[in-house]
Order: C-alpha cells, then structure tokens, then sequence
C-alpha cells in the first residue's frame, strides 16, 4: 500500500472544465470518498489517477512514483467499477488469475492468491461459475477480488454499489469496509450518496462543478461544512438568511434575532433540523415563537415544518418515539428552540 | 375441445364464460406469418423434391422416383471439381476476409481519424455495386495488373479469391461493428487496469467477447462466396470454374433434375453449417 498525492489536478475537455485545482494527499491505509452531484467530477478525477484519462496539467503521485504519464496497466491501482466488469468468457477464477497473469505471478503461486481472494469475499464456492451465472452481489465481489488480488498500491471503486438494490449495498459497503481496514488499503471511493459516503469515510472529498469544496472527516463535514453547497448536500439545514453582528446574534432578513456561537460576518445561518425541538413552553438561548404548518411521517422519524411569527420557515426532525411523543398538530404554537453552538455561520 | 360434456365442470365455466374472440388483426397476422414461411420455403422444398423425380424431363406428376441423379451430379467432373473449388475459394476467402474485416471494423469504431467515415461507406460499397459491374471492373483491373506485372491474374485461384475477398469484407465490418456496440467498454479498461498492455487486453477480452460476431461473420463471408455467379462469372478460367458457374453451364444445355441435385446437397451443405454454428453462437442474438 502507498499514499497518493494528487497536486493541482485539472482536466478540461474542449472549453469545459471538469476538474480544476484538485490538491489532494491521502495518508497509506486510509479510505477516502469523493462525493457530489453527477457531473461534478469525481469519476473523471478517479479516471485520471487510474490513467484512463490524461490530465491537462498537475501531477499525481502513488507512493514516491509519478505516474501522470504512466500509462495505465503499470500504474499498480484496482479498480471496481460500476457495472463489474467481469470478463464473460472467463470463469471467476479465471477472471481473479488474469491480474496475476498480467502480473507475472507464477502458475505455482497464482492457485494460492486465487483462494486467498475468494476467501476474503465469500466467493470460493462459487469459483468454477460464469459472471451470468451470479447475482449482481456476487459479481461486484468477484470484481472487488479480482482488484486486490494483484494487491494494488491504490485501491479505486467508481460507484462500485449503485447497480445493488438498497439491502444488498449496505451490506456489500460493510464488507468493503471491513476489508479495507483489515488489509489496511489506501482506497478512494467514488458515490454520489452522501449516506454511503459517511458510513464508510475516513476522510470526504466533496466536489462540485469540478471544485472541491470541502475535505475532512464525515463528522467535520456534517457539523461544520465550510459552504452552503456542502451543508445542503449533505443532509438537511435550515437556512435564514441575513447578517451576523459582533454580539453573536445573526438578525434574519424578516427580522428574527438568534444567537449563534460565531459568525460577526455571516450572510447565512443555518441549523439542522434533528437539532431543533419543539416544545410548548420557552427554553434556552434561542426560543423562537411560530405555529405548526404541517407534519410529514417518515417512518423513523417525523419532520414538522414551523412557520415562525418573523415569517421565516423552519424545519424540526424529531425521533419517532410511537405514543409517547406525538408531534404537535398543525396549527398548534410551539417554541422553536435550538443551541447556540449547534447553528452554522456563513459567509458568502 | 368438448364444452358440452355435462361432466367436465371447468369445461362448463370455460363455456359459460366463452372463448375470447380473437381480433382479425391477430388473424391476417397469423395468415400472413403462414404465407411469407410458404413463400420462402416452398422453392427449396420444390427443389429437392425434384431432384428425386425419375424422368430426365420435368414433368408433373413424376413417373416416379431415383437416386441416380445425385449419382450422375457426383459423375460429372463439372459439379465435382466445382464443388471442391467452390469450397477452397470460400473457405479462404472467408478467413481472410474475416481477419481483414475485423481489423477494419474495430479501427472505424474505435477511432476518429480523417476520412473514417469515408472509408466506412467504401468498405461497405460491394453490398451496393451489381456482382456483373463489380466483375467487370476487377477484370479490367486486373488485365491492367497482368500487364504490369507480368503475371497471370485472371482465371487463377488467387485472383479469384482476391475478389471474393472485397465480397466478404462488407459482412465482417457491419457484424463486427454492431457487436462492438454492445460492449460494455469498462471491461477492456477493467483488463488494463489488472496489468494488460492495450493489445494484450484486446486480444485477451475484447476479442473473445466479440466471439458470436466473428462466428456470423465467418459463416456469412463463406456462404456469400461460395454462391457467388455474377463476380466469378469474367474471373474464373479453364479448368477453374465455381460451382455456381458450372450449374449455370449446365444448365444452357440441359433441364433435368441433376441441376435440383446438385442444389440439394448445396443446401444441405450450408444448412448444416448454419445448424453446427447456431449450437456454439446463437446466430439469432447477432444478425
């Protein structure tokens, strides 16, 4: 395993630009998601540091190499993609042993490493089969096998789970985890499902239209995203717009007055809507007065959108704790109430 | 089905609720279907039931039925060395065909180059030229090479194969090409990805998943060669004549049923072929 460094990485096909002043360093052994909306990106950033795609310029570093003009079979990555891509004329054993061909391993180890492989992902029963004999599952197994047996310096997954039905990518997104952490694999992981990309991250990359926008740990992130792009795209926030002054209180447009921790230059506040509850009776530093609009069951948990008298709107998630905490009827008053430390300052 | 047997109880309810009418459409659908396999099969059903009819004059109904004119086809030098030149014509041109063809097909549909698209239509152009117009002009052509050279062309096996050759190319490119379509192009780069230089990975993954096209591609250069009349017609020589030439000698002369003999077992042959390939590649998920 190796770290990579990716500096000042830009692609631009024609006059658009797809990829602009990436700069990324990912530590040996960490896992490393890059997230955004389709076309942001990611998979052509992925791409190039597998060497499908040259970069117009910045350089890319595995290990100590430069592998910016490598072309891509020596580049020593493995790669998953998105729809397998299993050989269909080779049995699964036969797809694992190509790497190990390719890679010059001899005929007597190759047996050995094939085992070793399918071992590791539950596969070994299943060796003598064709890809068009295994479910989507098994297949993305295979795939995730045949990638590590020629054991990569990088390992690389482009969308490995989006062609799974919704148990199946939980699950195979665990083992991917687990794996990575047992074999302690540095691996970048392309999604554009920003659950996946938590559950799984030691650090995200979150791009949009070719820029990165945020990089850090799923809880920096979440708590603190640096921009409203990253605070809306990963999970919900309310957000009022306005101006933040020196006392710590940020005045809304429609003249609501709340205090937040930081934020003298804020344009923008936002909170999030699990850390908002609605009580009857005023309490703490921010307690905002408004009548219940509506109420939206989601099973888990229930989101009831307050109209406040400023006239701003706010949204409040709360658990679904069955009788005992029915959510407040529409038309009901509530108090809004929320931590000063829990709202977000930005500056745009 | 009886509907009235007092018995059957389903019978009864399938009565009481009725047959569902079925719509003309579905009727001229099915009457059409019927005439269009008549349509086709009938000349070939036609065919060989002639070519066992006893009189030497065709004449209906027949006076009865025989073997000996396979055995006279077989006796008569004509259809045999035909036959046997026939098939070495084919069989070659089908294969280098294939292998040029493929070559072609791959670079037009991999890469953009100046003029692709041109040579696209000109590789295809021998399905458009009538054979004759064909003939001609690769007659002429190759008096002109003859001369130049200072070598036999015309009337030689290779030139004849040469030719067949140009015939064959047109299949292999447009069945290559469609298969190359339906590839899912991650494969190929999942192979350079595991350690495969670009033609390694080609000759490794790509080619073998573009098995079925190739198989089609083969079996359809050798079937069009090996019928071809009108471009053998001005390029065969003496003592080198196709199958299909000799029939059409034959046939200036003579009307018995030799002629539906010899198209029998041309028949056969290349029904075979077709039924031995299907079992490897489902022809009918390619063409």
């Amino acid at each position: 395993m190796a770290k990579v460094c990716i500096e000042n990485l830009r692609k631009q096909f024609g006059a658009s630009v797809a990829v602009s002043d990436f700069t990324l360093d990912i530590a040996e052994g960490e896992l490393v998601t890059f997230l955004g909306p389709s076309g942001c990106g990611k998979t052509t950033t992925l791409r190039m540091i597998a060497g499908f795609i040259a970069p117009t310029s910045g350089r890319i570093l595995i290990g100590d190499t430069d592998v910016t003009r490598l072309p891509v079979h020596k580049r020593d990555t493995g790669m998953v993609f998105q729809r397998y891509a299993l050989f269909p004329h080779m049995t699964v054993a036969e797809n694992v042993a190509f790497g190990l061909e390719m890679h010059k391993v001899p005929r007597a180890e190759r047996d050995g490493k094939i085992r070793r492989v399918l071992d590791m992902v539950r596969m070994t029963e299943l060796r003598d089969r064709y890809p068009r004999q295994l479910s989507g599952g098994q297949q993305q197994r295979v795939a995730i096998a045949r990638a590590l047996a020629i054991e990569p310096k990088v390992f690389l997954l482009d969308e490995p789970l989006s062609n799974l039905d919704a148990k199946l990518r939980v699950e195979v997104r665990e083992e991917i985890r687990a794996l990575q952490q047992r074999l302690g694999l540095t691996t970048i992981f392309v999604t554009h499902d920003q659950e996946e990309a938590l559950a799984i991250a030691d650090r995200m990359a979150i791009m949009n239209d070719g820029i990165v926008q945020q990089v850090g740990s799923p809880d920096t992130l979440y708590e603190r995203p640096a921009n409203l792009f990253v605070a809306d795209f990963l999970g919900k926030m309310n957000v009022f717009k306005g101006r933040g002054n020196a006392h710590s209180v940020f005045e809304t447009a429609a003249g609501q007055r709340i205090a937040a921790a930081d934020g003298a230059q804020a344009t923008h506040l936002g909170v999030r809507p699990e850390r908002v509850r609605l009580q009857a009776q005023p309490a703490g530093a921010n307690a905002l007065a408004g009548v219940v609009e509506s109420s939206l069951y989601l099973g888990s948990v229930l989101e009831v959108r307050v109209r406040l008298d400023g006239g701003d709107r706010l949204v409040s998630q709360i658990v679904n704790g069955g009788e005992r905490s029915a959510a407040p009827a529409p038309g009901e008053r509530v108090y809004a109430c929320f931590e000063p430390a829990d709202c977000v300052a930005f500056t745009q | 089905m009886d509907n009235t047997s007092p018995i059957d109880s389903s019978a009864m309810a399938g009565h009481a609720r009725r047959a569902p009418r079925i719509p003309w459409a579905t009727w001229l659908h099915r009457v059409f279907v019927v005439l269009m396999y008549g349509f086709m099969l009938c000349p070939i059903i036609l065919v060989v039931w002639l070519s066992f009819f006893k009189d030497a004059i065709l004449y209906f109904p027949p006076s009865g039925y025989t073997l000996s004119w396979y055995v006279r086809a077989w006796d008569n030098p004509a259809f045999a060395n035909g036959f046997v030149f026939s098939l070495q014509v084919a069989l070659l041109a089908a294969v280098v065909g294939v292998a040029m063809g493929v070559l072609a097909a791959v670079g037009i549909a991999r890469y953009r180059f100046l003029g692709s698209k041109g040579v696209n239509t000109l590789l295809l152009s021998p399905l458009l030229i009538p054979g004759i117009v064909a003939g001609v002009g690769i007659y002429l052509f190759y008096l002109r090479a003859e001369n130049a050279l200072d070598q036999d062309i015309v009337g030689t096996f290779g030139g004849l194969v040469i030719a067949h050759i140009c015939l064959t190319i047109p299949w292999t490119v447009r069945l290559v090409m469609a298969g190359m379509e339906g590839l899912d192009g991650s494969i190929e780069e999942a192979a350079r990805n595991l350690g495969a230089s670009a033609p390694v990975a080609f000759m490794r993954v790509t080619l073998p998943m573009l098995r079925p096209s190739i198989v089609a591609a083969a079996l359809f250069s050798f079937v069009v060669s090996f019928e071809n009349l009108e471009l053998s017609l001005s390029l065969a020589g003496p003592g080198r004549t196709t199958l299909p030439i000799a029939i059409m000698q034959y046939l200036e002369f003579n009307l018995d049923p030799t002629i539906a003999s010899v198209a029998s077992v041309q028949i056969l042959l290349l029904g075979l072929i077709m039924l031995v390939t299907d079992r490897y590649v489902k022809l009918s998920q390619v063409v």
